[in-house]
């Protein structure tokens, strides 16, 4: 009994001391929480569609919008970035660009989200194609990313002529970017730029 | 590291009583781990975070019976990357962690009783507790299982003239299959103190 008097406190110290100055570490950097996640439809065939339509602004997905109304939109800052590398990645692919009333094969639609589980539903696009039925659905897979924390941007490419009899539109394409909304704004945009490529990059069968 | 090392290199060097005729023997070490399996694949990187407490009861000069406990923690960091299910693809960094927190009843055979060079084997068997956590983005997957874990052993003690011992060994843990995660192994080698009382 006496050794273990003497014993336990060296044991304690030294536990103690191991298990508070070596904890392994975590991430660094900003970038470092960043994900970018894709999925697609494996029944769709992205070689046979040619044309693609996109618009000008970016949506944010804040709540549920009432029929006729139009929703808020990221600021053009960061907006137009999303636009134009979305273009660039469609455009760098083979896809050709047309006007939403031009019969597009898809329908790539981008949506910011920056609170925790949202609805999402079509009627945020009435304002950019007003044939959108009720919502949307996934032909052959599900996204399972299903928590869209702050800090989102969603990726839909959609087929307008793919709707279900519940007139739900065939979402073949599904990505999200999800980062933590911090840093300076030119920090942002680099990180927008870097995690749409690689949205694109880890998408090739989006490549003609 | 040295933070590590040094409360193990002030307990070397404490002045403790003699172990020849000592039937309760406390002994602590400082492992360093491997992952084997797919411990190893989940986290090639070694572990030099950890520390083993063990007891044991000479019954007789070649055989002592006891126990274990022993903690245990990897980790790596991955590069970004990308990783493909079906599907689904998903890129990030990754941060992968492991706790095994590993308890069990050993028994050992002794060789060469009474020289200042013995060497054991044993077998243990006992259950290891794991924390094994992928954080990824603001995301962290976690999986607690209990495992049955067996433990073999092999080392040298080497006496000391104040007649503690200096160990040196290895030992080798297998969690077995859960429904929740596969067999977890790792190698650990180790060096220990020894003294009784």
């Amino acid at each position: 009994m006496i050794m273990l008097k003497r014993i336990l406190p060296l044991v304690l110290a030294s536990g103690t001391l191991l298990l508070s100055g070596c904890y392994p570490d975590g991430p660094d950097y900003i970038s470092d929480y960043d994900l970018v996640y894709t999925n697609y439809s494996p029944s769709f065939d992205f070689k046979a569609a040619r044309t693609y339509s996109l618009p000008d602004s970016v949506p944010l997905v804040n709540g549920n919008l009432a029929e006729g109304e139009t929703p808020d939109f990221v600021q053009p800052v960061y907006g137009n970035v999303i636009i134009n590398q979305l273009r660039q990645n469609m455009d760098a692919r083979g896809w050709e660009r047309v006007g939403v009333n031009e019969d597009p094969d898809v329908v790539l639609l981008p949506a910011a989200v920056t609170v925790e589980n949202v609805s999402y539903y079509a009627s945020y696009w009435g304002w950019y194609y007003p044939y959108y039925g009720y919502g949307w659905y996934y032909p052959g897979y599900y996204p399972t990313y299903t928590s869209y924390t702050s800090g989102s941007l969603i990726l839909q490419m959609t087929v307008p002529e793919n709707v279900d009899v519940a007139n739900n539109t065939a979402v073949v394409w599904f990505g999200v970017v999800n980062s933590v909304l911090e840093g300076s704004s030119a920090d942002l945009v680099n990180r927008l730029e870097t995690n749409i490529d690689q949205a694109f990059t880890q998408s090739e069968y989006l490549k003609h | 590291m040295l933070r590590t090392i040094l409360p193990m290199a002030a307990l070397v060097a404490a002045p403790l009583v003699g172990l020849a005729q000592d039937q309760n023997i406390y002994m602590i070490e400082y492992p360093i781990a491997f992952g084997v399996g797919d411990l190893g694949e989940f986290i090639d990187e070694p572990s030099f975070r950890g520390f083993n407490f063990g007891y044991r009861y000479l019954v007789d000069e070649e055989v002592a019976i006891g126990m274990d406990i022993g903690w245990q923690t990897f980790y790596e960091d991955r590069d970004l990357a990308t990783y493909t299910d079906g599907t689904q693809s998903i890129t990030g960094k990754q941060y992968r962690y492991m706790n095994m927190f590993t308890a069990s009843a050993q028994v050992d055979k002794v060789f060469a009783p009474g020289s200042d060079l013995r060497p054991f084997v044993g077998i243990g068997a006992g259950t290891s507790y794991a924390r094994r956590t992928v954080d990824m983005g603001q995301w962290s997957l976690e999986k607690d299982p209990w495992q049955f874990m067996l433990q073999p052993e092999a080392g040298v003690s080497l006496y000391l003239s104040n007649g503690n011992a200096v160990l040196l060994s290895a030992n080798y843990y297998w969690s077995f299959e859960t429904q929740q995660l596969e067999a977890q192994s790792f190698l650990s080698l180790n060096i220990g103190y020894a003294f009784g009382d």
